[in-house]
C-alpha cells in the first residue's frame, strides 16, 4: 500500500467511526435516562 | 421481532464493514497522486448519501404530519434527522480532513461546502427547537416547518457541484454521469454504502423506539395532571 498521507487517512477513519461511537453512546444514556422517567412517572399514576 | 431485526441488520453490517474494510486496505489499487487519502471517499460518499437523502425522508415525513396531524410521523421525521445529523458530521469532518492533503486548507467556503455546512447547522437547530418546546404539538409542527428548510438546502446541496464549478470535485459515480474513478472503487462505495444503511436503520429504529416512549412519558404525564 502506497503510505503517503496515511496518518491523515488514520485521522479520518478514526474521526468517521468516533462520531458514531459517541452517538451510539449518547443513544444507550437516553435510553436509561427514558426507561427510569417512564417508571418513574408510571409510578405517579399508580400513586394516584 | 423487532430486536431479532436490530440484531439481524447489526450482523449484516459488520459483516459488511470487515469485507469492505479488507477490500479498500488489501484488495484496491493506489491513486496516483493522493496517496493512502483517497481511502477516505469509501466512507465519505456513502455518509453524505446516507445524511442527504435521511435529510429529504425526513421532510417528506414532515410534510406527511402537517397534512395529517398524526404525531407519529413527526416521531419518524425527528428519529431519522437526528441519525442523518451523524452522518452529515462524518462528511463535513472526512472531507475536511481529505481536504487538508489535496487543497492544502482544511475548509473552503465554496458551493458544496458552505451549502452542506448550512445544511447541517439547520437540522443541528431542528434538534434544539424540539428540546426547547414542551407542548408536542407545537413542537411537531414548528419542527416539521424548519424540517423542509433543511430539506430543501439538502437537495441544493446534492445539486450544488453540478450547478456550481468550484473547488468541490464534479460528479465522479457513473450513475451521475462522472467516470473518473479506478475499478473497484465505485463497487466498494456501493457495498459500504450498504453496510452503513444497515447501521442507519439500526439507529432510526432505535431512536424511534425512544421518540415513542417519550410520547408515553408526556401522555401519563398529562393524565397524572388531569386527576
Amino acid at each position: 500500500m502506497d503510505n503517503r498521507n496515511f496518518l491523515y487517512m488514520f485521522y479520518g477513519f478514526l474521526a468517521a467511526w468516533l462520531i458514531v461511537v459517541i452517538y451510539v453512546v449518547m443513544l444507550a444514556m437516553r435510553e436509561r435516562k427514558l426507561r427510569r422517567e417512564l417508571d418513574r412517572v408510571r409510578q405517579m399514576v399508580e400513586k394516584k | 421481532m423487532r430486536d431479532k431485526i436490530l440484531y439481524a441488520l447489526a450482523a449484516i453490517a459488520a459483516v459488511l464493514l470487515a469485507r469492505n474494510l479488507y477490500i479498500i486496505f488489501f484488495v484496491l489499487g493506489e491513486e496516483k497522486n493522493q496517496g493512502a487519502i483517497w481511502r477516505i471517499f469509501e466512507f465519505h460518499f456513502p455518509a453524505g448519501i446516507l445524511g442527504l437523502s435521511g435529510f429529504i425522508v425526513a421532510t417528506i415525513f414532515s410534510v406527511v404530519y402537517l397534512m395529517s396531524g398524526n404525531l407519529k410521523y413527526d416521531s419518524i421525521a425527528a428519529a431519522i434527522n437526528e441519525v442523518s445529523l451523524m452522518f452529515a458530521a462524518i462528511v463535513l469532518v472526512t472531507g475536511s480532513i481529505w481536504a487538508r492533503i489535496i487543497w492544502g486548507v482544511w475548509w473552503a467556503w465554496e458551493a458544496r461546502l458552505t451549502s452542506m455546512l448550512i445544511c447541517w447547522l439547520i437540522f443541528a437547530g431542528y434538534l434544539m427547537l424540539r428540546r426547547a418546546i414542551e407542548e408536542p404539538t407545537q413542537r411537531a409542527r414548528l419542527s416539521a416547518v424548519v424540517c423542509i428548510f433543511g430539506g430543501i438546502d439538502a437537495v441544493i446541496v446534492y445539486k450544488s457541484i453540478e450547478w456550481y464549478r468550484t473547488l468541490h470535485p464534479g460528479p465522479v459515480l457513473t450513475i451521475r454521469g462522472g467516470g473518473g474513478m479506478p475499478p473497484g472503487w465505485q463497487e466498494t462505495a456501493y457495498w459500504n454504502l450498504l453496510a452503513m444503511l444497515c447501521l442507519a436503520t439500526i439507529l432510526v429504529m432505535v431512536r424511534m423506539r425512544q421518540e415513542n416512549v417519550s410520547r408515553e412519558i408526556d401522555s401519563l404525564r398529562r393524565a397524572a395532571h388531569a386527576y
